[in-house]
């Protein structure tokens, strides 16, 4: 039976100009759950409504199966979201102490490696750091009091690609046991593909779409064929249509193809959709 | 509970490893602060405010007392303090967000910051008035006519009970609300007190420390004590406040 690390009820949250929410959706135990979404979606916000640092206007949130209270749940939370900068006048070793401390399961030894591993120099002041080195640091910060649930926050952003394939490869060993889980922002379709089971699409604060990667390759799809009717434009399932050449884009190909059957529209040709283009199409249309 | 203090110590600690530039700029700041009242209460008191401008010398002798004392219950020479584009980035507020996100009661987070605001309070208090009784010291004969050396101690700890109400402020200023508002309330302070100081003058031809030091020669140490304990009673309900405050506010 799947146990839910972290699960969100009608969580809701106005600004002047935006309105996040209300959102519902559970990370299950051993599960990567990827948000995507344009720039100013709310991916962010989610994240500090999460961590506490927000306060929401109304909704829970349950965290280990036990809604958040008091600050103790955070021992076995990782959070990358940029907040190192406020200290950005320490060196990469002193933020370490100001942090290590706090976590009663901080393991030194692996800090240390993954030091190596990234070629981090903790001499050096946080404010002097390239972008790509305080988003690793940041990343290794999350990852040494052996949390169960990771909260990153475009975490590869700016990062070099040696860097990034390591970072890939250290969170598919944190999800090796089964037991933890990951709930993360990314634009990278690749990181999709290769980390997450499970994908939740943000426009404009509200969750748009949520799907299992499965589902995406099972059933989203282009398709070539003689001609574009009202009915088939409208139809619920076709996300975008083109007149020339006749084409159209469904998220359930099993369906369409027995609509255009149906209505005795030619079918020239169907083609997969990439993870890439999937993700275009939802977060455009 | 031992936990709690052992924790908050330790943040009040690193603070002060932190921002040791503006801890020795606030310490020598305070000095200069105090050099500039020990001179205003001994010319004062020698020439019973007959000086070219006795108005001036009131108004700079209030506006010490009354305007700038509280400030020491802060790093005042942080850069946040000194420059608005440094503060309306929101450093402290910053600074508090990341605290958050790692699993610190906000409990100590709060007595961290009321530590830090004590403790400046007692450093920079000690500069302050250390080189005030100094320069006083130096000009006994000219002090004497003012007030007694008992008079001045009990003087001394009526504005330190002002500075504990009003100092105690500024860890909810600095963490409770924005860069903006930090700097926003030096002058909406300074425009209240500039008001009241104008109306006091005209009214009673008397300004702020000089009623103070009339009560002090009257009441004596019940006024110490009276003014200690509201120092105290504020200190609580401010750290109080600045608790339910970083907990329910929205950081960034």
């Amino acid at each position: 039976m799947q146990t839910s690390i972290l699960k969100v009820k009608g969580l809701k949250k106005s600004f002047k100009r935006f309105q996040l929410g209300p959102f519902n959706f559970t990370v299950e135990q051993g599960i990567v759950v990827g948000l995507v979404g344009a720039n100013g979606s709310g991916k962010s916000t989610l994240f500090r409504l999460l961590m506490n640092i927000m306060k929401e206007d109304a909704g829970e949130i349950h965290v280990f199966g036990e809604k958040r209270t008091g600050d103790e749940w955070k021992q076995k939370v990782g959070f990358a979201g940029e907040m190192l900068g406020a200290y950005d006048f320490l060196t990469i070793h002193e933020i370490k102490n100001l942090i290590s401390y706090w976590y009663s399961t901080w393991n030194e030894e692996q800090f240390e490696n993954m030091i190596k591993r990234y070629r981090i120099d903790t001499d050096e002041k946080y404010e002097k750091c390239s972008k790509g080195t305080k988003k690793k640091v940041d990343f290794i910060f999350t990852l040494c009091h052996n949390p169960s649930l990771l909260l990153l926050d475009e975490p590869t952003a700016g990062v070099d690609i040696v860097s990034q394939r390591k970072m890939k490869e250290d969170l598919i060993q944190f999800m090796d046991d089964g037991e933890k889980s990951i709930l993360l922002a990314t634009h990278t379709a690749e990181e999709i593909n290769q980390l997450c089971d499970e994908i939740i699409v943000l426009d404009s604060g509200q969750i748009r779409h949520s799907f299992n990667k499965d589902e995406i390759y099972e059933n989203f799809g282009r398709l070539w064929i003689s001609h574009v009717t009202d009915t088939m434009k409208n139809h619920p399932n076709v996300i975008y249509c083109e007149q020339n050449p006749p084409q159209i884009i469904t998220n359930h190909l099993e369906t369409i193809e027995n609509i255009l059957k149906k209505e005795q529209i030619t079918i020239n040709q169907v083609q997969r959709l990439l993870m890439e283009e999937v993700l275009e199409y939802l977060i455009e249309y | 509970m031992k936990r709690l203090i052992k924790d908050a110590i330790r943040l009040a600690k690193m603070e002060y490893k932190h921002h040791f530039m503006a801890v020795i700029l606030t310490f020598l700041a305070s000095i200069f602060i105090g050099l500039i009242t020990g001179l205003l209460l001994t010319e004062s008191s020698a020439i019973k405010w007959r000086v070219d401008s006795p108005f001036m010398n009131r108004l700079l002798l209030d506006l010490i007392f009354v305007g700038v004392a509280p400030a020491f219950a802060t790093f005042f020479m942080a850069k946040p303090y000194l420059s608005f584009q440094t503060a309306k980035h929101d450093p402290y507020v910053k600074r508090m967000a990341l605290l958050r996100t790692l699993p610190v009661p906000v409990s100590v987070l709060a007595l961290s910051r009321t530590l830090l605001m004590l403790s400046s309070l007692v450093i920079m208090s000690l500069a302050f008035y250390g080189t005030m009784i100094a320069v006083v010291f130096i000009n006994t004969a000219s002090f004497s006519e003012l007030m007694t050396a008992s008079e001045l101690f009990i003087f001394i700890v009526v504005w330190l009970g002002y500075m504990l109400t009003m100092g105690g402020l500024n860890p909810y200023i600095e963490y409770g609300t924005s860069g903006k508002t930090l700097h926003t309330i030096q002058f909406i302070f300074g425009g209240i007190f500039l008001i009241f100081a104008l109306l006091l003058y005209k009214f009673r031809g008397q300004g702020i420390v000089e009623i103070s030091i009339q009560l002090v020669k009257s009441i004596g140490w019940p006024m110490a004590i009276i003014s200690i304990v509201i120092g105290i009673i504020c200190c609580i309900g401010w750290n109080k406040l600045l608790k339910n405050r970083l907990e329910n506010r929205d950081y960034l």
